[in-house]
């Protein structure tokens, strides 16, 4: 019996084991319950017949108990529930994987996590090379997983700074840190240090390997040539080994077919008919192919963490009337810190004094530098250009703008795409089949057909080797994960293979005006006075509408505060959304409302009418003010649309995609505005006729919503694609799919053409991998191929794969970079 | 996992945001809409006398708030109910 710390978690259990009902069958179940780890107070009961332990789940779960005793003959049946479950029911787990660091990798570790009972929620990111995962340790404990993970000859570490427990003694986790509050600091636990001689990973010690085992055969090949051969068997053994160790293992966790499986069995295979050459030949030029995809995903990851050191170490905190130098990591929330020009701002913060030209191009991608003042949001990250800025801390650094960012796009690599899942099955279809093919070719013409042995037994050896699926299965991560990263530097955040996939299928584009199309900072162009004054209009309004937060409310109190009006006091201020808002004003029941609202509660003059129409027809929003139901005037307010709205609309339609703006205005409004960028318009929607919209636009194919993801969340929600934009809002960034982090309309163009260069490369990928295997199983069938000719098509093909989808971290998107507007507020309309 | 109520009203930005940050990491939740349910908006009033959605309340701590103060509470509340209680 395994005496253990007292501290340790433990689970009571009572079962009535049916079956033990001698007492040597009692004996047997003790003896087997001493041998289990973390078992202990084990009491068995000669008059219930029943079994009592204490168990700790981490490293026995409760499973493997009951199993065990299923295989000595007895059946338990649980007579209670543990005792209060001891145990998290699944803890959040996130390993660094030392040598996870190819696409075939990864899937060799999900297969075999897919075998383990109790996981879930598993997530590879191919940025981070991290293994996530909910796991029930009651059912499978984390050391099982983890000598699972070094079986298949990787090296995982947990992350957070938790030492796993070793077996020897318990530790159970109180700390165990789930992984996604890594944000801010995933890199730097990355173990493969950037800059890292390619020779000193994993991969490249097989290549250096097996490259100096080849070429020493090759040289004792001239000293002793009777004995070349021996040469050759000892590379190709030698070079073998891991790989057959890791294939055994994989065949052990439910994947026999694994690419290392393949070349095995190849090289030995190569061994055994006497051609021990090319055999060690396969071994070199597979570490090669290997060691590729290995810089593949390393390249693609330096283009995230490079966003990463964009913040600055250090950060000078304001005290008393000095400063001091702090490192920025441990800035808390409402501290001071001063920002120097041509320094970078250390925290997401808002200023407290000074006005400055910010450039954002770290986190927006937008290299013209905003001039943000006191007030305003500033990004960690973000270059201060000219002035000198106080500014207040909002967030810690481990939960920063861009350490999200970073965050989002490495769960984004978790996800995967369609194509990706329909790849993973038809490789776990594709490998196999090959393998049974080879097997024919190899056989049956020789026991059959009476051809001779040694030339089908070669074709069918040469075949497993065209059977490798590695450029296949790196095929679809390589393009998406580089799409991810280009995006990401261009402002454009998209979270998620799947959502990367659709964007470039929308048929439709749905916008919402304000905030989105236009700059969200609506005007009072005109007021006009019915038997008033124009003053006294705007006093009375703004007035009524001084408690309120709507943009066209604060339009109407700017211009009141703008020409000095004294505003008198409200009572029982009170809004109808989207139609009205009244108050007690000076004794009066004042309402300011749409000009719809308006004429069900009382007739509007003829000549007040003209005059809203002619506004709604120049594109302005027209409110009436009402001294109960006699109307004192209008006031027309204008949202302008953003400057680069007309070339954003224009470029989605070059790439055949339809637009339709979706607006609360009345629809004479709408159409001014619409009319002018050149797009369809749906007006005088409620906000729930919205997702009515969405839900019959698609009816006709997919379709993307572009909002701010604040007041459309849930129209985001119900399309496709939900495109948030001025993005940066912790409530936007967790609701979209895909966010523009700068204020560019025509970043919705570049997620579409980005999109669509993504799936262009993936299809090249697939053509490429399958293309030369083709070709290779014809002419190797026709006898032309020999064995590392077949293995160098593979390579090839990884290798071609590899730098295609490299080519997309080049991807420049389209169009120039407008000015853009500081941060707008979401707006709602009001019509 | 801590038992998780999430109150919500329908459109409501923040609160699509918390039941996505909680779906994201795997957590179950009872949500309860208390626009129109007088008994869900007094039990949300009596837990964290608020009555401004989305209120979250895991285990025994409850978050109320816009959802940019309520996320790192929400992590906080994830990560101490997936350790031991």
């Amino acid at each position: 019996m395994t005496s253990s710390d007292p501290n340790t978690p433990r689970s009571r259990l009572e079962y009535f084991v049916d079956g033990m009902d001698c007492a040597s069958c009692v004996q047997k179940v003790e003896r087997m319950i001493e041998r289990l780890p973390g078992a202990d107070s084990v009491k068995t009961s000669f008059n219930k017949q029943t079994l009592e332990l204490e168990l700790d789940e981490s490293r026995t779960p409760r499973t493997q108990l009951e199993e065990n005793l299923r295989a000595l003959g007895y059946s338990p049946s649980p007579l209670r529930p543990a005792a209060a479950p001891t145990l998290p029911v699944a803890a959040q787990l996130e390993y660094f994987v030392d040598g996870m660091d190819c696409a075939s990798c990864v899937q060799k570790v999900e297969r075999m996590v897919a075998t383990l009972p109790g996981t879930g929620d598993v997530k590879t990111s191919f940025n981070k090379q991290t293994l996530a995962l909910a796991l029930n340790e009651a059912q499978t404990p984390r050391a099982t997983l983890e000598s699972n993970l070094r079986a298949l000859g990787y090296v995982p570490s947990l992350l957070g700074g938790v030492p796993t427990p070793a077996p020897a003694h318990d530790d159970h986790d109180h700390h165990d840190h789930s992984g996604h509050d890594h944000a801010g600091h995933g890199h730097v636990h990355e173990a493969p240090k950037p800059g890292q001689p390619w020779y000193a990973t994993g991969q490249g010690k097989l290549v250096v390997t097996s490259g100096v085992l080849l070429a020493l055969a090759w040289l004792f090949g001239f000293v002793e040539p009777q004995f070349a051969t021996f040469g050759y068997i000892a590379a190709t053994v030698i070079g073998v080994w891991p790989l057959a160790k890791k294939a055994y293992a994989s065949a052990r966790f439910g994947d026999p077919f694994s690419i290392n499986m393949l070349v095995s069995l190849a090289a030995l295979g190569a061994v055994l008919i006497g051609q021990a050459a090319e055999g060690a030949v396969v071994v070199f030029f597979f570490a090669v192919g290997e060691l590729l995809e290995g810089i593949a995903a390393g390249r693609a990851r330096a283009g995230i963490q490079a966003l990463a050191a964009l913040a600055p170490k250090t950060a000078l905190l304001v005290e008393g009337t000095g400063t001091r130098e702090v490192p920025a990591d441990a800035l808390q929330v409402g501290q001071t810190v001063q920002v120097n020009p041509g320094a970078r701002v250390p925290a997401d913060g808002t200023i407290l004094t000074g006005t400055s030209s910010l450039d954002d191009s770290p986190v927006t991608g937008e290299s013209v530098p905003v001039v943000k003042s006191a007030g305003n949001i500033v990004y960690a990250g973000s270059i201060n250009t000219d002035g000198v800025l106080t500014v207040r801390v909002d967030k810690a650094a481990s939960d920063n703008t861009i350490a999200r960012i970073i965050h989002l796009v490495e769960e984004a690599e978790g996800s995967k795409a369609p194509t990706a899942r329909f790849i993973d099955r038809f490789s776990r279809y594709y490998t196999p089949g090959v393998v049974a093919v080879s097997a024919l070719v190899a056989l049956i013409p020789p026991l059959f057909l009476g051809a001779e042995w040694y030339p089908w037994l070669y074709k069918g050896i040469a075949l497993l080797l065209i059977g490798c699926p590695c450029a296949l299965v790196l095929s679809v991560p390589a393009a998406i994960t580089s799409g991810i990263s280009a995006g990401t530097r261009r402002g454009l955040l998209i979270k998620g293979g799947a959502a990367l996939e659709s964007i470039g299928t929308v048929k439709t584009v749905a916008f919402d005006k304000t905030g989105t199309l236009t700059a969200g900072k609506p005007r009072v162009t005109d007021v006009v006075g019915l038997n008033v004054g124009r003053t006294e209009v705007l006093r009375l309004a703004a007035a009524v509408e001084s408690g309120s937060s709507h943009p066209l409310a604060k339009a109407i109190t700017d211009a009141a505060k703008q020409d000095n009006l004294p505003l008198p006091a409200v009572t029982d201020a009170q809004a109808i959304p989207g139609k009205a808002v009244t108050a007690t004003v000076e004794g009066r029941t004042l309402s300011v409302s749409s000009p719809r609202h308006a004429a069900t509660l009382t007739a509007l003059p003829a000549k007040l009418s003209a005059t809203i129409e002619t506004f709604e027809k120049q594109g302005r929003t027209a409110v009436v003010l009402l001294d109960g139901a006699a109307p004192l005037g209008v006031i027309a307010i204008r949202d302008e649309p953003r400057p680069d709205a007309r070339e954003a609309i224009a470029q989605l339609r070059a790439l055949g995609v339809n637009t339709v703006m979706l607006t609360g205005d009345n629809a004479r409004t709408g159409r001014a505005i619409a009319s002018d960028l050149g797009m369809d318009v749906q007006a005088e929607l409620l906000p729930e006729d919205k997702l009515k919209v969405i839900a019959d636009l698609k009816a006709q194919g997919v379709v993307a919503m572009v909002g701010d993801g604040i007041n459309d969340a849930p129209a985001l929600a119900q399309s496709d694609v939900g495109i948030a934009m001025g993005g940066g809002t912790d409530v936007a960034l967790e609701t979209a799919d895909a966010a523009l982090l700068g204020e560019r309309v025509t970043g919705v163009a570049q997620l579409v053409s980005l999109s669509r260069a993504t799936m262009q490369n993936i299809k090249w990928n697939i053509a490429f991998a399958l293309g030369l295997k083709a070709i290779f199983l014809v002419t190797t069938l026709l006898g032309y191929t020999n064995l590392w000719m077949a293995i160098l098509a593979d390579t090839g093909a990884t290798a071609l794969v590899t730098a295609n989808a490299l080519r997309l971290l080049r991807w420049k998107g389209g169009g120039p970079a407008a000015p853009r507007a500081v941060a707008p507020l979401p707006t709602p309309t009001r019509a | 996992m801590p038992e998780i109520t999430l109150y919500t009203v329908p459109n409501c930005a923040d609160c699509q945001a918390v039941k996505r940050l909680l779906t994201s990491h795997g957590a179950t939740f009872t949500e309860k809409n208390v626009r129109g349910d007088p008994g869900a908006l007094a039990e949300m009033q009596a837990r964290a006398d608020v009555r401004i959605a989305p209120v979250t309340v895991i285990g025994g701590q409850v978050c109320s708030g816009p959802f940019a103060e309520q996320r790192p509470q929400i992590l906080a509340a994830l990560r101490g109910g997936s350790a031991l209680s």
